[in-house]
């Protein structure tokens, strides 16, 4: 418990805040490494998402990548890439993106398949094209899904960036490495204290999103069965 | 759960010579795993008996979970060391069992709550009483939920326990930590292969276990229906 | 009005292939409903959406007021025919009135004139305007036809396709709408063509009824009170199971059933119906 105080402590000395090994420029860090990634894996994943949803094939293909994905241990993969091209962050930056591509994909496969049938019979029924019937329909009604994909994809990148302190990506996780090292469990209980603020932060942050953007006739809908495994909502494991 | 004086060392810049070290490493991860996974399974079940039997529960349960489940193992690993202890690997376990039981929860109550209405009030009318019925007639059908999220909570597990090696533990994570900072690539790649190897054998098992407890959802051959 | 003529659709692949529908011609006049029975695999369904285009026929040509449907674009053609089909397919992230709205729209109406029209229609399948803001999860199995109704109304569309449209709700409700729906159509005289499995139904509601038998073909299409009294085959005779005609005034005004065994499908499990007040839809 002392060491929890300690590290508040650490956590709130002004001093520990400034300069490039300071708290602000690593918090800083996380979050650009963070929003960046989350970004381009939406950019890449949330098409390849909707192509497999909204027509339905790959789908056998989207079910097994999840699990062989979830086997992969982030700290892995941190330090194979970090060893093969030592002197840049962008490859690090490249298995941030690519580890959070999938949970995106699932999900907003998922977000399709939870659109009722019948809905999606009564779009091209009327007389809405393709391009149509995906965005003014189907994109809306899975909403939630593929929020929560994003959601689960953006938990994945903060993990996986801290890990990434590991090799010397210099985000909060430098604190963990180095305070274990020196034994400065003061620096580590503070660093991991900032790490869960700043995730819980964009929980909150995503909560409100949901409530903005998805329309109140879907939030009431019932949630309907969704019959395929393949599908069901992903959880990343976030940092594995 | 402190094994850090007997670990064997990585010796030479090949894998031969070096199976011990793999082996000493895949028995304390699965160990860890198993010790996880199934603690985690045992406290899921009374939690989510109370989230079944009191519907006001549920939403609390939900959004402690979300919140526990949000948090980055790393993070969980390392607020659990100033009770647990830094160097040993306690915290980890305490934190896998953690995680694999918000999963189990989450599964159990919704496996549970998709058990058809009719088949409950049969159950009632023949005279069962409410635990037995949970164990006997909820449990048995929620099953391929539960596997679901065993198989989740698994892999996950064993994957998420190597990031302890940026804290200077986790079980095969240590072969990533002594391979990088050594620079010896072959003992990373072993790491990668060992872990993932691991955690498809682990799957396969839980896979199976769950076919073989719910026969009636496999396939018939030629029955006569 | 509609032609179709010598229609035939196929499933599967060369070695394996299954007979939706085979070599159907028919035709609908202009203001007439005619309703398409038959037992799951007659390929009912099938052919109403041959109608508009959402299976394509693999043989035969269907037309509308002379125009081959497939040489428009499909999405236009659709946009002209009004679409009702069982579960009523209302887009639960839209409001009701924006529902109703949605053709209108895609015509390129502007919001005024659309919102304007969407409100009418509310008016012309008896819902109070307090419903326009809601949302479709808001609303009982038979208001969400009601809807349904409404929307594939908005445009004028001078065709009406409808699919099993008052299946999905109990017999209460599907009898009241079943009124209120041969009140309309003597309103507003649409061409109509509607599947039903409840041949009582088709008898009720349609001018013509086509009994297709499993494999797809058209086992006779004619009045009901000629089906009735002179069913063209054993097959139309059972699936019609006894009924005879009661007429007042040489008009037929219902019918009466034997105790005999009725052939063709179940019901589908009517959808939990929330509380529905039989005549108050107008809060």
């Amino acid at each position: 418990m002392r060491t929890i105080l300690d590290g508040l402590g650490w956590l709130f000395e002004a001093e520990n805040w400034d300069g490039r090994n300071g708290i602000r420029h690593a918090l800083f860090q996380l979050l650009w490494y963070s929003l960046v990634a989350t970004a381009v894996a939406l950019v890449i994943a949330f098409p390849i998402g909707l192509a497999i949803g909204h027509t339905g094939k790959g789908r056998f293909l989207a079910a097994n990548v999840s699990g062989v994905w979830r086997a992969i241990p982030t700290i892995g993969v941190v330090t194979i890439v970090f060893r093969w091209q030592p002197l840049s962050v962008w490859p690090v930056l490249a298995a941030l993106v690519v580890l959070a591509v999938p949970p995106i994909v699932l999900n907003t496969v998922a977000g399709f398949d939870s659109v009722p049938g019948d809905v999606r019979d009564a779009a091209r029924g009327m007389g809405l094209t393709g391009w149509q019937a995906i965005w003014q329909v189907e994109v809306p009604n899975a909403l939630p899904l593929i929020l929560a994909g994003v959601r689960s994809a953006a938990n994945q990148v903060i993990a996986t960036a801290t890990v990434a302190g590991f090799v010397g990506l210099g985000t909060l996780g430098v604190f963990l490495y180095t305070g274990t090292r020196t034994q400065q469990y003061d620096v580590v209980a503070g660093a991991s204290i900032g790490v869960i603020v700043l995730v819980l932060s964009a929980e909150a942050a995503f909560a409100v999103l949901q409530r903005a953007v998805v329309s109140e006739g879907v939030r009431a809908r019932t949630p309907r069965r969704v019959r395929r495994a393949a599908t069901v909502p992903v959880l990343s494991p976030h940092a594995p | 759960m402190t094994v850090l004086a007997a670990a064997p060392s990585w010796s030479g810049r090949q894998l031969s010579g070096n199976w011990d070290v793999v082996w000493f490493y895949v028995q304390q991860h699965t160990r860890y795993t198993i010790i996880a996974v199934v603690l985690g399974f045992a406290l899921a079940l009374p939690a989510s008996y109370l989230a079944v039997r009191r519907p006001a529960v549920y939403p609390v349960l939900l959004a402690l979970t979300n919140i526990i489940y949000a948090i980055p193992a790393l993070a969980l690993f390392v607020l659990l060391s100033p009770w647990l202890g830094f160097t040993n690997d306690k915290p980890i376990v305490v934190a896998m069992t953690l995680y694999t039981l918000v999963i189990l929860v989450r599964n159990l109550v919704e496996g549970i709550r998709a058990v058809p209405e009719p088949v409950l009030r049969a159950a009632d009318g023949m005279g069962y009483r409410p635990l037995r019925r949970f164990l006997g007639v909820e449990l048995p059908l929620a099953l391929p939920g539960i596997v679901a999220g065993l198989r989740l909570a698994t892999v996950s597990t064993v994957s998420l326990i190597s990031v302890g090696a940026v804290v200077g533990r986790g079980g095969l994570g240590r072969m990533f930590a002594d391979g990088y900072e050594r620079r010896i690539n072959i003992e990373l790649w072993a790491a990668l292969g060992a872990t993932m190897v691991l955690a498809l054998i682990l799957d396969l098992i839980v896979y199976a276990a769950g076919r073989q407890a719910t026969p009636w959802t496999r396939r018939v051959r030629g029955a006569v229906l | 009005m509609i032609e179709i003529d010598h229609v035939s659709k196929l499933f599967g692949t060369n070695g394996d292939r299954t007979v939706a529908v085979d070599d159907l011609t028919l035709s609908v006049e202009q203001g007439e409903v005619v309703a398409l029975v038959g037992s799951s695999g007659s390929g009912k369904t099938t052919t109403l959406r041959m109608i508009n285009r959402l299976i394509e026929p693999s043989t035969g040509t269907i037309t509308i007021e002379g125009k081959d449907v497939s040489t428009l674009p499909a999405h236009e053609l659709r946009r002209g025919i009004g679409y009702v089909i069982q579960q009523s397919g209302l887009f639960p992230h839209r409001t009701v009135l924006a529902n109703v709205a949605t053709v209108p729209r895609l015509l390129g109406w502007d919001k005024g004139k659309a919102t304007a029209r969407a409100k009418e229609m509310l008016d012309l399948v008896g819902l109070d305007q307090s419903f326009a803001e809601r949302y479709p999860a808001q609303l009982s199995g038979g208001q969400q036809q009601r809807v349904g109704v409404a929307r594939a109304l908005a445009a004028d569309p001078p065709v009406l396709l409808m699919d099993e449209p008052f299946g999905a709700v109990d017999p209460i409700v599907r009898a009241q709408l079943q009124r209120e729906f041969a009140k309309l159509q003597r309103d507003l005289g649409k061409t109509v063509v509607f599947v039903t499995h409840d041949v009582d139904e088709a008898i009720v509601l349609g001018d013509r009824i086509a009994v297709l038998e499993t494999g797809g073909r058209l086992a006779q299409l004619d009045t009901p009170a000629e089906i009735l009294a002179h069913p063209a085959s054993d097959f139309v005779a059972d699936f019609l199971g006894g009924r005879t005609v009661e007429y007042v005034d040489g008009k037929p005004v219902g019918y009466r059933i034997e105790g005999r065994f009725e052939p063709g499908e179940p019901e589908p499990d009517a959808a939990a119906s929330e509380d529905v007040p039989v005549d108050g839809e107008r809060a």
